[in-house]
């Protein structure tokens, strides 16, 4: 019994103390580095079903993912069999897509990164700038509240005055276990245009992380994008050939 | 009366000829210049009609704010083969989609159409600017603007790909070869477009039998509005049907703009010119006050006098008129034959607002005479010699025959 007592006052020690600390130097850049960092690992693979939702119809697509680090990635299509083959590279800032059909890789412009990927209500600049909030935004903590026991930060990106962005402020929501649970985006006028939020949040990998994430247009009520991750692999050893554009262009998966 | 007016016009001739010269002058100036505007008018509205917007459009409601690719209008086919039947009119069908432009390792973003080439080569003026190359033949060749391939490094002949978001998110790709480039001298649209088979964009885009844009060439583009109330019984109820009013606002907005200020301009002239004969008149009566004394000590009555004097400014009014209506009679026809090169105007902010309202495929204007242009200068120049003259006359209701015999 006493010791049921002690587990409890000694839980509420640490938690406690945790949150006075926490509260003394919260530091919105840590926390925001540790949850992208979280959901990539040193590398990761991934598997992913992306369900794209209009008022007249939908679409499901499913997708292999590699990333190593904060700057490199690659995504596959794999289904429906008409997308197969399709692809996208990501080095640094720069992104190229590949088409079996045309069987070219095309480096995308830079005026396009602001257009939707793959027909989803994700821009190529979503895929791209992964960790575009440590390098070009002004992170400010403006609320801290508690929710499901665990504490969310609520912290606002302000982007850079010559950042490469189109939005005028993010609002990230962010467990204290480093899960993004929620990111508002707001145009130049502050108005909230769309909205990220994690459906479901559970351990995937070996890691706790938001495993549905959807993507809603706040102007067209029907309409979002809906990720939801079925595997994923941390860590795993990729070749480094596997970010260029010999991989992306080889059809093997 | 009448011979004897004729006859007292001439008896002072310096000033009667100046005075109708005067008048002559204002009627030729308003006469040829709102010929000139009303020709210019016309053929303003038709170039930049028939450039690439046409003089009429059918589209998806939606389609006209949101341009997605989804807001078609469906059974193509059918519906183009209709219109042609039931309306005196060509239709032209478009569809078009955002894609990326590629050619090696350069890319930029470019607006893909999509078009039946025989048709509209043969009814639009844009396919005239095709200055390297031709327009497409085959389903996998495109006709590019010259900006674009500049940028793209792309020649006649060369390979390019197009990748964007077919319908429903598919991934639309196409290889085209240049058949042509297209240089509009509109910034705008040679950075940007590109031109493929209908059927071609079509199938890329995952489309089936439908298009975004129906561009109606009719065989006269005054009848765009009265067709709307047949046209709507054709169409679904969610195709809109617009005029070139509603589709290049900016050339009505200017034609108006420029209509206007060119009437207060005229009215201004002829007012002046009414002042200036006004003048004339008041010397007249001053002059001839000892005429008028002795014509009244003869027993004519006031109004009688009043009456010779209103026909000599008949006569002077007339004779104006004449003299500058031949003259500018005699330009507009031959200019109206001949037309007036449009280079020889030279300016480039003249160049600049004709290419800008699409007019710029206007190589001459050709003045025209309508019943406006012809009647408005001589109807007020007349109306105002005549107020002048009755203005002055007045007095001479209470002009005494013994003072006015003795005034010098």
């Amino acid at each position: 019994m006493w010791q049921q007592y002690l587990r409890l006052v000694l839980l509420a020690w640490v938690v406690c103390s945790g949150v006075a600390q926490a509260e003394e130097n919260f530091d919105p850049m840590k926390l925001v580095t540790e949850s992208i960092d979280q959901t990539r690992g040193l590398s990761s693979y991934s598997e992913i079903n992306m369900l794209i939702k209009r008022p007249s119809w939908q679409r499901e697509s499913t997708l292999y993912a590699w990333t190593r680090g904060r700057e490199d990635a690659l995504i596959r299509f794999v289904a429906p069999a008409r997308d197969a083959g399709n692809a996208l590279l990501k080095q640094g800032d720069r992104m190229w897509t590949f088409n079996p059909k045309l069987n070219k890789s095309i480096r995308l412009p830079g005026g396009m990164m602001s257009q939707s990927w793959a027909g989803s209500d994700f821009s190529y600049d979503d895929m791209s700038r992964s960790d575009k909030w440590i390098k070009h935004y002004r992170l400010e903590h403006v609320d801290t509240q508690l929710t499901d026991g665990l504490k969310t930060y609520t912290i606002d990106a302000i982007p850079f005055d010559d950042a490469p962005v189109v939005w005028g402020k993010e609002r990230l929501r962010i467990r204290e276990d480093s899960v993004l649970i929620e990111a508002i985006y707001y145009d130049q006028d502050m108005q909230p245009l769309r909205r990220m939020v994690a459906m479901e949040i559970g351990i995937l990998g070996g890691r706790i992380m938001a495993t549905t994430l959807r993507m809603l247009d706040l102007e067209q009520p029907d309409s979002y994008t809906e990720v939801r991750y079925d595997a994923m692999d941390f860590d795993v050893a990729i070749e480094d050939r596997m970010f260029t554009l010999f991989s992306l262009q080889s059809r093997k998966r | 009366m009448i011979a004897l007016a004729w006859r007292n016009l001439w008896r002072n001739k310096t000033r009667t000829l100046l005075t109708a010269c005067g008048i002559a002058f204002a009627v030729f100036l308003v006469t040829f210049s709102m010929a000139l505007q009303g020709g210019s008018y016309e053929d303003m509205i038709k170039a930049a009609t028939r450039f690439y917007t046409g003089h009429a459009q059918i589209t998806q409601r939606d389609f006209v704010a949101d341009n997605k690719l989804e807001q078609t209008v469906t059974n193509a086919s059918a519906l183009r083969a209709q219109l042609q039947n039931q309306f005196p009119l060509v239709a032209l069908p478009r569809v078009q989609a955002f894609g990326i432009v590629s050619k090696d390792e350069r890319s930029i973003g470019g607006m893909l159409v999509g078009i039946d080439f025989d048709a509209e080569v043969a009814e639009l003026d844009l396919f005239d600017n095709i200055t390297v190359g031709g327009a497409p033949s085959a389903p996998d060749q495109a006709l590019i603007g010259a900006a674009m391939a500049r940028n793209l490094g792309a020649e006649v002949g060369d390979d390019i790909v197009i990748l964007g978001t077919g319908k429903r998110g598919g991934v639309a790709a196409m290889a085209l070869t240049v058949a042509g480039t297209l240089s509009t001298g509109q910034a705008e649209l040679d950075r940007s477009l590109l031109f493929a088979q209908l059927t071609a964009v079509q199938e890329a885009f995952y489309l089936d039998d439908e298009v975004h844009t129906f561009v109606l060439v009719l065989e006269d583009y005054q009848q765009g509005k009265q067709l709307a109330e047949p046209m709507a019984t054709l169409l679904a109820a969610d195709q809109v049907y617009r005029t070139w009013q509603q589709l290049l606002p900016e050339v009505e907005q200017g034609i108006e703009l420029d209509r206007v200020s060119g009437e207060f301009f005229y009215y201004i002239l002829l007012i002046l010119v009414s002042f200036a004969v006004l003048n004339t008149f008041v010397m007249v009566i001053f002059e001839r006050t000892r005429e008028f004394g002795m014509l009244m000590a003869l027993g004519l009555r006031p109004w009688q006098i009043i009456l010779q004097v209103q026909v000599e400014a008949l006569f002077l009014g007339l004779l104006g008129v004449f003299l500058g209506s031949l003259l500018s009679a005699a330009l507009v026809a031959y200019l109206a034959e001949v037309g007036i090169p449009l280079s020889a105007i030279g300016n480039d902010a003249a160049q600049q607002s004709l290419a800008q309202m699409q007019a710029g495929s206007m190589e001459y204007m050709y003045p025209a005479f309508s019943f406006k242009s012809l009647s408005t200068a001589p109807l007020v120049l007349v109306i105002g010699t005549q107020l002048s003259a009755l203005f002055c006359m007045l007095r001479v209701r209470h002009l005494n025959p013994v003072e006015a015999l003795r005034a010098e």
